[in-house]
Formats: structure tokens, sequence, C-alpha cells
């Protein structure tokens, strides 16, 4: 089996790039504010992190391409080119010509102002839907490159058009689990030599209307002022990794910044915590991580159960934990690659927050818990930790 | 290394919904394809399609997953029926479980785009605007009310709650390449012991206004209403375009001696899967030619297959002016010489283009031709354009004897994926039992 190195991660969130989210997020400052969906007077102020400075110049030259971009291919096409920037793969670089990529989207934000123009002009009297002018002239009022915002697999499309990329791929939709297992594929697939290079990323353009009703109907979204939070502060966001064959970084001479040990998805139910465990002592065997980095729990602070859960897997040792959803919100599908590039910039850089009291660490454990998904454990370790 | 099979198969098609109705379909070469009637589409430029002809009643264990926006979306229904169908066909009467525990039962499905109810958004339109006020006050709060948008992972997720599918439910949004790819990523889960069971293939409608329509904007459809159940015409010279179609087709993977254990019926042994991206054109297929060769080139490699030993190729094979020469000179540049003699056809034909489900219904029509010895027809062929210049089985299915097939995936996006499947291998000395 072959080792898996992180040579690269790109990140975008409601700080910007990830020097800018880090520094945030040392300082303990949040991107997290009230916020409501324009027009929407009766939905209530939610928490939540609104992406800015989204500057495609450098990574999208045709202009053209940017009309038929929803929020989530921008997101995506921004944090793909600084992962891919930062492992040195731009550019035409031959090795793009075999690498995978592995891509989570969000649910889709239809072009509000385009389909509400084309609905418009179709209602009949009676407030029914009027087919005939809908076809006739309803569909013409839409741009003709709206299609290309609505289709689902346009971020991994743009992305292997923009970069060059043309090796083995899937793009799924639209949770957390799903980047666990283009995680967990990308990882099997170098570890079993299927490809040497994968490019793993996960985007949201969690403040789309739709996407927001949806969560609000499951209550699952924070609301700001809550006295104690009950679901998640949402955001837009994305998060990417390069991921490599320790062959292929000695090769290209360049410096890993962690090593990818595992990713594992375990059935998750709060009333048992037993996959857990036996997942995590999969991943680590007898020495535990020197914290726990976890995303995704509605209360902001799952602390109790994976206290709970570390004394059990690795008593005495109890882990720390930390978490940056109240820093940078959670964003269903880029949520658990945000907290890896996050753990991965720990790990590269030996150091945690201060507020958090963690020592340098050198082996981490991220956790993605979210209601109704699988869990998902991943283990990294620093390049120091690993050789 | 272990070896993959498929044990169950289900499909929800515009020419027959359950197994034995989609293979007499193939068999007799019967067309799918009539004018629309989900909605009245007389306006539309294009007023034809491949619709399931009635839409399956849900299965009745829905009752106890609580997740009723199912009902308002057809092609979860289809989801549902043809996965119910695949485990029956797998299992019989008894579960899944009396052979696999629920932490070895993996999910991967392709999914299309999430349905937009119109007739709902418009209730709130003001003028020319969203009152997205009173839109939200109807629907905010109250989990029973119909949904505008309605989530594609609906019928993957209640799947996988209906089966205590606990390694994970992957929903694949692909595009046209998403059922192959669905298949495929499976396959190497079950392969490299990650899973045991797979339930995998793909479902899909955008047979909607604004799924037509939208298509329509991209001049992508054909227009040739005239021709009702003639209109699909892949490979041919007056060919303008793909018709939509819709349905499902799934199916159960299982490693092979856990499923001769249990004394399963294999319908096919997968051999290898590849996908690879075009980084081209959002839309045309690859021209350079690269990213289909070297898909079909890898799943081949993968499968220990030579191009000599396949016997028939289901195409991608759309029925629009840029895919079918560009598949043609792709499949001859890998097969060479043998091209010519290789039966190559297009599913599309018969029942129009599937998207997510396409690749999925696809590999079921391999199927079908390794099991029946029939060659599935590419329909409606009778102008033929020098630029396609195959045998892509005109007009009627043809016997033969099929040990292996590959079928490939082309989608709207760039991502390609190919299956090489085939008969059950004697694995000492290579050759199908």
């Amino acid at each position: 089996m072959k080792r898996v190195f992180i040579t690269g991660t790109g990140l975008h969130t409601g700080f910007g790039n990830l020097v800018n989210t880090w520094k945030a997020i040392c300082a303990d400052r949040s991107a997290l504010c009230g916020y409501k969906p324009p027009g929407a007077h009766h939905f209530p102020e939610i928490l939540a992190a609104k992406a800015q400075h989204i500057d495609l110049e450098k990574y999208v030259p045709d202009r053209k391409m940017m009309k038929y971009m929803s929020m989530t291919s921008k997101l995506a096409v921004l944090a793909a080119g600084r992962a891919l920037n930062q492992a040195r793969l731009l550019e035409n670089h031959p090795a793009c010509r075999q690498m995978a990529m592995f891509v989570t989207t969000g649910m889709i934000s239809f072009d509000l102002i385009d389909v509400s123009r084309a609905a418009a002009t179709c209602k009949s009297p009676d407030g029914r839907l009027d087919y005939i002018s809908l076809g006739t002239h309803g569909l013409k009022m839409c741009h003709p490159l709206m299609p290309f915002k609505m289709l689902h697999n346009m971020p991994l499309g743009l992305i292997s058009i923009l970069y060059g990329l043309k090796g083995e791929n899937f793009i799924n939709y639209p949770t957390a689990e799903q980047s666990g297992i283009c995680l967990q594929t990308a990882w099997r697939g170098i570890c079993l030599e299927r490809f040497e290079i994968a490019l793993v990323g996960g985007s949201v353009h969690g403040l789309g209307l739709m996407p927001l009703v949806e969560l609000l109907r499951k209550k699952q979204l924070a609301l700001n002022n809550q006295p104690i939070r009950a679901g998640w502060p949402v955001n837009d966001t994305s998060a990417f990794l390069v991921l490599e064959s320790e062959e292929s970084t000695a090769m290209r001479g360049v410096q890993p910044l962690a090593e990818l040990k595992g990713a594992v998805l375990s059935v998750t139910n709060d009333l048992d915590i037993q996959p857990k465990l036996e997942s995590w002592m999969n991943l680590f065997a007898s020495k535990p991580p020197n914290a726990i980095v976890y995303t995704g729990a509605l209360d902001g602070c799952d602390a109790q159960y994976y206290e709970r859960a570390a004394a059990n897997a690795w008593s005495p040792t109890v882990s720390d934990l930390i978490s940056f959803d109240d820093h940078i919100g959670y964003g269903q599908s880029a949520a658990l690659l945000s907290a890896v590039v996050l753990a991965t910039d720990m790990l590269t850089h030996q150091k945690a927050p201060d507020w958090s009291r963690l020592p340098p660490p050198s082996r981490l454990l991220v956790v993605s818990k979210a209601p109704q998904q699988n869990l998902v454990s991943v283990r990294l370790d620093s390049v120091e930790a690993s050789s | 290394m272990r070896r993959v099979v498929a044990t169950g198969l289900g499909v929800v098609s515009p020419i027959g919904s359950g197994i034995s109705h989609f293979f007499q379909g193939l068999k007799y070469g019967r067309s799918g394809i009539g004018a629309i009637t989900r909605f009245d589409a007389q306006s539309f430029t294009t007023r034809i399609a491949g619709e399931v002809k009635e839409v399956p009643k849900a299965p009745d264990w829905l009752d106890h997953i609580d997740c009723k926006a199912i009902l308002s979306d057809p092609k979860s229904i289809f989801c549902l029926t043809a996965a119910d169908e695949a485990i029956q066909d797998a299992f019989g009467h008894q579960s899944p479980h009396a052979y696999y525990p629920p932490q070895r039962i993996g999910m991967f499905i392709g999914a299309g785009l999430e349905i937009f109810h119109l007739q709902e958004w418009l209730d709130f339109i003001q003028g020319t605007t969203l009152d997205v006020d009173a839109m939200l006050q109807s629907h905010m709060y109250d989990s029973n009310q119909s949904t505008i948008q309605v989530p594609s992972d609906l019928a993957p997720q209640a799947i996988a709650k209906h089966l205590h599918a606990g390694a994970g439910t992957c929903t694949i949004v692909s595009a046209c390449a998403a059922g192959t790819q669905s298949i495929g990523e499976a396959f190497l889960a079950v392969r490299d012991g990650i899973i045991d069971l797979a339930v995998c293939g793909g479902f899909d409608s955008m047979i909607n206004p604004l799924g037509v329509g939208g298509f329509n904007l991209l001049d992508a459809l054909s227009t040739s209403n005239h021709l009702g159940n003639r209109a699909s015409r892949p490979f041919d010279a007056h060919r303008d375009g793909f018709v939509l179609g819709e349905g499902s087709g799934i199916c159960i993977l299982e490693e092979l001696h856990a499923a001769q254990k249990r004394k399963a019926r294999i319908w096919a042994e997968v051999y290898g899967y590849a996908s690879s991206a075009n980084a081209a054109h959002v839309s045309d297929p690859d021209i350079q030619l690269n990213s289909t060769v070297r898909v079909m080139q890898k799943a081949m490699e993968r499968s220990c297959i030579y191009p000599d030993q396949i016997d028939y190729i289901n195409a991608h094979g759309t029925g629009t002016r840029k895919n079918d020469p560009v598949e043609t000179k792709a499949i001859k540049s890998v097969f060479k010489s043998k091209a010519a003699d290789i039966p190559v056809s297009s599913t599309k034909s018969q029942i129009g283009h599937l998207i997510a489900a396409a690749g999925a219904v696809e590999f079921i029509a391999g199927v079908f031709a390794i099991h029946n010895g029939i060659l599935p027809a590419t329909i409606n062929l009778t102008h033929p354009d020098p630029e396609c210049d195959l045998d892509y089985v005109p007009n009627k299915p043809r016997p033969a004897k099929v040990h292996n097939f590959l079928s490939n995936s082309f989608g709207f996006g760039g991502q390609n994926a190919t299956l090489v499947a085939g008969m059950l291998r004697n694995n000492d000395t290579g050759t199908t039992i």
C-alpha cells in the first residue's frame, strides 16, 4: 500500500483564503453574523457566513465562462486553483492529465431572477401555470446559458476544463458524508496504485434561498441570538486538497504538508458509540491523536459526546477537542474538507490557535458528525510524525 | 483480487418496467418514444420523449419511512421500484441481512437534477418577482407542505434506510455518466473489500417543463416531433439531437464467492471500469478523442480483456450531430481494424436518453445481450452517415454469441465512463463459463 500525502490545500470562507481564515481563527474572530435572504422579511435571522472577495480573474481568463458559473462553481474553481497552485500543479502541468478528481457539490441554487421572470409571463388568470405560454415565450426570457448554472456536475467539469485535469473522476451530492466518500475513494485509489495524484474537494452555496428553506424545514439552521445554538451556522465555502503518493511527491520535489493515513465511514447512531470507537481504533491503533477536530454538531459543541467516546477509545488519555464551525460556519458538502484543510495547516505549522490551549499537534482525528449522516473519521499525521 | 458479479437487476423504462418487459422490448426492437404527456408541451420546440407509460406505485415499505416529498417526484418512484425489483431478484423473499451485515452494504446511485415544481413557485409570483415572504410563510415550517425544490438524493436515502445500508450512500451527479460511474464505483468498492454488497445504478427524468425547455435552450434535443417513435436516430445521417427518456436501472453487485456460496443467480461478471474527463468544453464531445479513447482502453486493460475479445459495444450514441461521429472515431481508434467487426448499438434509439439513469439501463441492455444471445438494435437507422460507418445493428435485433461487452457513457460536462462486463469467467483459463 502506498502512502498518501497532502501536497496542496485551497480554501475559501467568509474570511477569504486559507491565510486570512487561519489568521482570523487564531484571533478567535468569527465570520458568522445575522443574515436574512434578500426580500425575506419573515425569514428568521439566521447565523451565517457569506463568502467575500471571490476574485476569479487569476483562474478564469474567459469572461464568458464566468456567465455560466453558479456560485458553487465559482467557489470550487477558486479553492481548487489555490490547492493546485500550492502543489505546483498549475500551468498545464503534465501530471494533470492523469490526475483524479472527486468533488462534492451542494443543492442547486436556481437562478431565481430568470425563473421568476419566465414563470411570471406564464400565469393564467386562474393562477395556474400556462404551459403554452411557457414554451412560446417564457423560456425564451431565460438566459441561454442558464442551464449550465443548474447542472450539478459543472463544478467538476469547469475545474477539469480550466486546469486540464483528465483523470478518474466523479461528483457527488450534497453532504459532508459524501465528501468523506470522495476522500476515501481518492486515498484508496492512490494506496492501490490506480492513480498517483488526486484532487478532492467540496463546494457549497449554502446561502442560496432554496437550500436555506430546506434546512429550515428540517430545523437544522442556527438562528442569530439564540442562547444555545440548535442548528448549523451555514456558509458559502469551498475546500480542496491535493493528495499524492509518496513516490510522486518525491519525484516532483514538492514538500508534503501532512500525511493522510485513512478515512473511514461508519454507521452513526447517537445512542451507540461502538462503531465510532471501532473506526477510530482502526485508524489510530493504540496511540491516540493529539486532538479531535470536529464539525457538524448542531449545538456547536459535542464536547461531552466526544470526550466520552475518546475516553472509551483511548483511556486514560483524553484527547482535546476543537471545532472551527463557530468561526467559519458549516457548509454541508464542504464542511468535512474545510476541517481537513485547517487541520492540515495545524500540522504543517505545528501549532494550534492559542485559545484552544492545544499543544503543537502531530496526529489529528478529523470527524464529521451530522444528523442522519454516517460518521466520517479522517486521520492526519504531520510529516515529522509520519517519518 | 476479489471478483464482482451482478446478482440482481431492476428496470423501469419507456419500453417496459421490470426486467422481463424490458428484455422483451429489446428483443423486439420496440420504441418507447412518443408525444409528451407529462405536461402540455404543445408550444415547446420539442414535444416528444420516452416516457414511462405508467408511473409505478411506490413500494409499501415507503410508508415506514418519513419522506413524503418523494411522492412528488416520479423519478424517485422509478428508483424505488427498480431497487425493489433488483433486491428481490437477488434475494427473493429473504432479506439481504441474512447474508450481509448492514455495515457491509453500500449504495452508489446516479441521480439527476432536483425537481423544481414551477406551479408551486408560481403561486408566489407577484408581478414579475417572487414574493419571498409569502413563499416562506407557506413552506418554511410545514414539513407536510409539498416542496418547491425536491432534493435529488431522497430515493437513495430512502432505500438505504429500508435496507439499513450502513456503509454509506454515494449519490453521484455526473449527468449522463452518472449511471455508469455509480456501477463502476460500486464495483471498485466491492472488489477492494470496502463493502460486500452494493446497490447501484441510476434514475432520472427530465421530462418536465424546465428539463425540456432547458435542453431546448441549448439546442440539444431532437425537434423531429412529426417522426414520433422514429425520432431518436443515433448514427443516422438525418439525426438532429437526442430525445429525452426517463426511468431507472438498478443492479446488485456482490463478491463472487459469497454469491456462489448462497447459490445466487449470476447475471454477469463486472470485469473492469474506468472514467476520464475531457478538459475541453462544457457541452461538446471530446473532438481530440484522447479522453474517450483512454477511458475505453483503460477499462479493458483493467479487465484483462484485449480489444479483440469484445463482442459487443453498447454505445453512448445520443443522436446528436456531434456525439455520434466522435464516438465512432474513438471506437475505431481503440479497436483499429477490428472495429468494423464489432457490433455497436445505441439503446437510446429505443428508450431515449435517460441522462443519470442512461448508463445503468444500458449496462443492463448489455447483460440482456449475453443472456439472450441477442444484440439490441439501433432502431430508426435508415440513412447511413458516411461519418458513422460501423456495424450499428441497424433496425432489428440480431442473434449473436456475446461473451464480453463494453458500455460507454460520455457526459455533458465532459465526464466519460466505461464498464467492461460479461459472462462469468473461468479464472484459470480466462475464458467465459
